[in-house]
């Protein structure tokens, strides 16, 4: 029963408009297995997955279940051939009980099924104590609401939910990314026994050590194509983030070779309780610094606390020699600084207006006489970025939502540009944008340090901060785990430092 | 570059829907019935129509903050109780008027506070201090109206006329141009629109979030007691039930102007069209003869044309995108 095989992609091919980004992919998976699927963000992993949960269709490539071959038009088709999966957002709802929760849209009722039928409680709540309590282990209360719970306790009940509905293909996408260690130990106690039940496990993480400890056979994707695949024990994290990142297409970086000036910013042993501890740097006039490490690692929140959206529980920040506060955002402008936050539609665009009120809405004192704003200013400031920044448009009027992503970043650009910042913060300037958008924005933020500015650069790509950056910091567990001038490190060093434990980092950094 | 007036151009403009709607319903209703089209008709249609013209000036900022302010017809009432109460007992008029304003902005600071403060939902929060004020003028007038507003510093507020024009027309075309300048040129207008656009966004720009619902909640207020004081005037007196009418209808008017209900866009001009279309479809009925009970349906049914009407318009173009 172990070797059985459980699914098979076939030479899956997927492209969306002229982007290939599955190109003859194959994978397979048996019973009783643990498969690491393994890639860069954007290699392709996650397109096969929704392939497979009946998301997106395929353009060709055959998939075969129990070794027949079977057409997966939809989510629902997914789940009717045992294929469940448990994503990074967890889907339960709060203010329902474990109980209810394994049981949603699957409850089971006294008599005839329909909508008016009376619910069969007593043998919901059995099973719910079956499969938590007697095969899972876990002492998670069944009849409790679920927002007292723990995040893997939740990670549990939707474990329980699939064990319910039978699932023999179950994916995990970034299954541990909010767990705490001893969590993820559960997790896996869980995953070996659905192994041992003969489930067929699809394992998605990008903290490498521990996929090599659960997984029991790897495929590693780069850029749509598979490139490497076996058995778990015949690889090491070196050797797959060589793979991973391999001789990737060389992207077109703009770097300003603009002299470095004075210190602008230094931060000094900045902590923020829980999240992040004893985080120091400096930031000078002309210079890019890059911000590095995997999701969770604080990287983020170390900006946010200097945009004035976290106080900080430790530490001083001082801005041109001067101890500061920023104690809400507004202080934080007033210190001169600029923040544009990842999720541009959701926190940076007002998505029903135009380009000319997204631009101001910063610095509105400046397109204002006396109290009053002035449309002509407004115009005319807006004029002036959209040539600065070659910004594709009809014009001032036209509305943002209508722009594409590059396009879109450069005007969050324009409207920091506008107030006087010294300091421009920026999460994933490029995320979502295609390749020439991307080169546009990489020569913003050149012209950006070549006024003077200093700019902190909070990425997840290792090509983008070597490209763009003068110096790289890599954070790993709310820890500075090394510090690079970008011109003596490479890829698979910054990658290291970023999933590895303390003690192999700190061997690189001496 | 040159802008074509095509009719695809006009479509394109926000809230263009309700001008067409209006200028649509008063033709036919002039070639139904002739004598609608005189300065007198027009000019009545308008007066009735400038109560829920005033609160809907107060409701499309709101909307547009992404709120809404069900207590606009309480306030309004309670405001006009206050007033009636202070001048029979013989206060001077500016103070009365003053004092009563105070008292609208006041109630607006509580809602205002109440949404941002306690974090209650605008729909609660507003509908509870519509609740209590409603309930606070039963107790002091125990249902009797108020009589006897009879000075006539502010009977002329309601009654007046300067030159042709009746006084309460003039002073809500004041209150449009205020509300018009606030909305469109002043922080304050910028800063509610962003909130009711994206207010994490709004937020990560330095926006002071909850100063800004606090004062437009004030000013929400302010325009609904000034309403309240035109409505005493007007009566020569208070009933408890005042004003009750004018949330929906100031509703009805901010929406079928184009103000989206999830925020971000407003259209100030389009909500005094909507306020007095509503006016104007019910004198026109009754001009024609048709039972009062019918207007409803027939103002009911427009609503719903109107909003349907500037959906098809606006979005014409990007429907015909996604179909490609």
């Amino acid at each position: 029963m172990k070797d059985e095989l459980l699914l098979e992609m076939r030479n899956i091919r997927k492209s969306f408009g002229p982007n290939v980004v599955l190109d003859d992919v194959s994978i397979s998976l048996r019973r009783g297995e643990v498969l690491g699927l393994i890639g860069e963000n954007g290699a392709g992993k996650s397109t096969l997955i929704k392939i497979l949960c009946g998301i997106y269709p395929k353009d060709s490539g055959e998939i075969r279940i129990h070794e027949k071959p079977v057409d997966i038009k939809n989510a629902r088709d997914a789940q009717e051939l045992g294929i469940s999966t448990i994503y990074q957002e967890l889907s339960v709802l709060e203010n329902l009980t474990a109980v209810q929760n394994i049981f949603i849209n699957r409850e089971l009722v006294k008599g005839k099924d329909g909508i008016f039928s009376a619910l069969n409680e007593k043998e919901m709540q059995a099973i719910a104590d079956r499969i938590l309590h007697q095969e899972m282990k876990t002492r998670i209360p069944i009849n409790q609401p679920t927002e007292l719970l723990s995040l893997a306790q939740k990670q549990m009940i939707e474990i329980a939910r699939i064990v319910y509905a039978d699932a023999q293909i179950i994916i995990m996408d970034e299954p541990t990314a909010s767990l705490q260690a001893k969590e993820r130990d559960e997790l896996f106690k869980i995953i070996r026994e659905l192994q041992a039940k003969g489930c067929g496990i699809i394992f998605i993480s990008h903290h490498l050590d521990e996929l090599l400890e659960i997984c029991d056979s790897i495929a590693i994707l780069r850029d749509g194509h598979k490139v490497s695949e076996g058995s778990a024990k015949q690889f090491t994290v070196d050797q797959i983030i060589e793979q991973m990142i391999g001789e990737t297409l060389k992207k077109k970086y703009v770097k300003s070779d603009c002299k470095i000036g004075k210190e602008l910013l230094c931060v000094d042993h900045l902590g923020l309780e829980g999240v992040y501890d004893n985080v120091s740097f400096s930031l000078h006039r002309g210079e890019v610094l890059g911000i590095i490490g995997l999701e969770g690692c604080g990287k983020n929140e170390v900006l946010r606390t200097l945009f004035g959206l976290y106080t900080p529980t430790a530490g001083r920040i001082k801005m041109n020699g001067e101890e500061i506060q920023n104690k809400n955002v507004k202080a934080a402008m007033n210190h001169r600084f600029a923040f544009l936050p990842a999720e541009r539609k959701v926190e940076g665009l007002f998505l029903q207006r135009d380009l000319a009120w997204n631009m101001s809405i910063a610095a509105i004192d400046k397109v204002m006489k006396k109290r009053t704003i002035m449309a002509k200013l407004e115009d005319e400031q807006a004029k002036i970025s959209i040539k600065q920044l070659k910004i594709k448009t009809e014009g001032p009027k036209q509305g943002i939502s209508s722009l594409s992503g590059g396009n879109q970043q450069k005007v969050m650009l324009a409207r920091w540009m506008m107030t006087d910042a010294d300091v421009f913060m920026m999460e994933e300037p490029t995320r979502g944008i295609d390749v020439n958008a991307k080169t546009e924005v990489y020569a913003a933020i050149a012209d950006c340090v070549e006024k003077g500015n200093g700019v902190i650069v909070v990425s997840s790509e290792e090509e983008e901060v070597l490209g763009i950056c003068d110096r790289i910091i890599v954070m790993r567990n709310g820890e500075i785990s090394a510090v690079f001038n970008a011109n003596e490190t490479n890829a698979a060093e910054i990658k290291k430092c970023a999933v590895r434990a303390e003690a192999d980092s700190e061997e690189i950094a001496q | 570059m040159k802008k074509k007036l095509s009719l695809n151009n006009i479509l394109k403009i926000n809230g263009i829907g309700i001008v067409i709607v209006y200028i649509a319903v008063f033709v036919a209703l002039g070639i139904l019935c002739p004598t609608f089209f005189t300065l007198t008709n027009i000019l009545i249609g308008i007066r009735q129509a400038v109560f829920v013209a005033i609160c809907s000036f107060a409701m499309t900022f709101v909307i547009s903050m992404g709120g809404i302010d069900l207590s606009v017809g309480s306030i309004a009432g309670f405001c006009a109780m206050m007033a009636a109460t202070m001048i029979t007992k013989g206060v001077n008029v500016p103070l009365t008027i003053l004092a009563t304003i105070l008292m609208g902005a006041f109630i607006g600071a509580v809602n205002g506070l109440l949404v941002t403060k306690l974090h209650i939902a605008y729909f609660i929060a507003t509908l509870g201090v519509s609740e209590v004020l409603r309930g606070l003028i039963y107790v002091y007038t125990k249902g009797v109206p108020i009589y006897g507003v009879r000075d006539p510093q502010i009977t002329w507020l309601g009654q007046g006329y300067v030159g042709v024009m009746p006084v309460p027309i003039i002073l809500t075309a004041l209150l449009f141009c205020l509300s018009y300048y606030l909305f469109y040129k002043t922080k304050l207008g910028r800063y509610a629109v962003s909130i009711g656009s994206n207010e994490e966004a709004a937020h990560l720009v330095g926006i002071n979030v909850d100063r800004t619902k606090i004062m437009v909640m004030m000013y929400s207020g302010i325009l609904c007691a000034i309403a309240g004081i035109i409505l005493c005037a007007r009566n020569e007196a208070a009933t408890p039930e005042a004003g009750s009418s004018y949330v929906n209808n100031a509703i009805a008017a901010t929406v079928i102007a184009g103000t989206s209900m999830s925020g971000g866009k407003g259209n100030m001009t389009g909500a005094v069209f909507g306020a007095v279309l509503m006016t104007t479809i019910s004198n026109g009925l009754s001009m024609l003869n048709v039972s009062t009970y019918w207007h409803q349906v027939v103002i009911g049914a427009f609503i719903l044309f109107a909003v349907a009407f500037d959906y098809f318009a606006t979005t014409r173009d990007s429907r015909k995108d996604s179909l490609k």
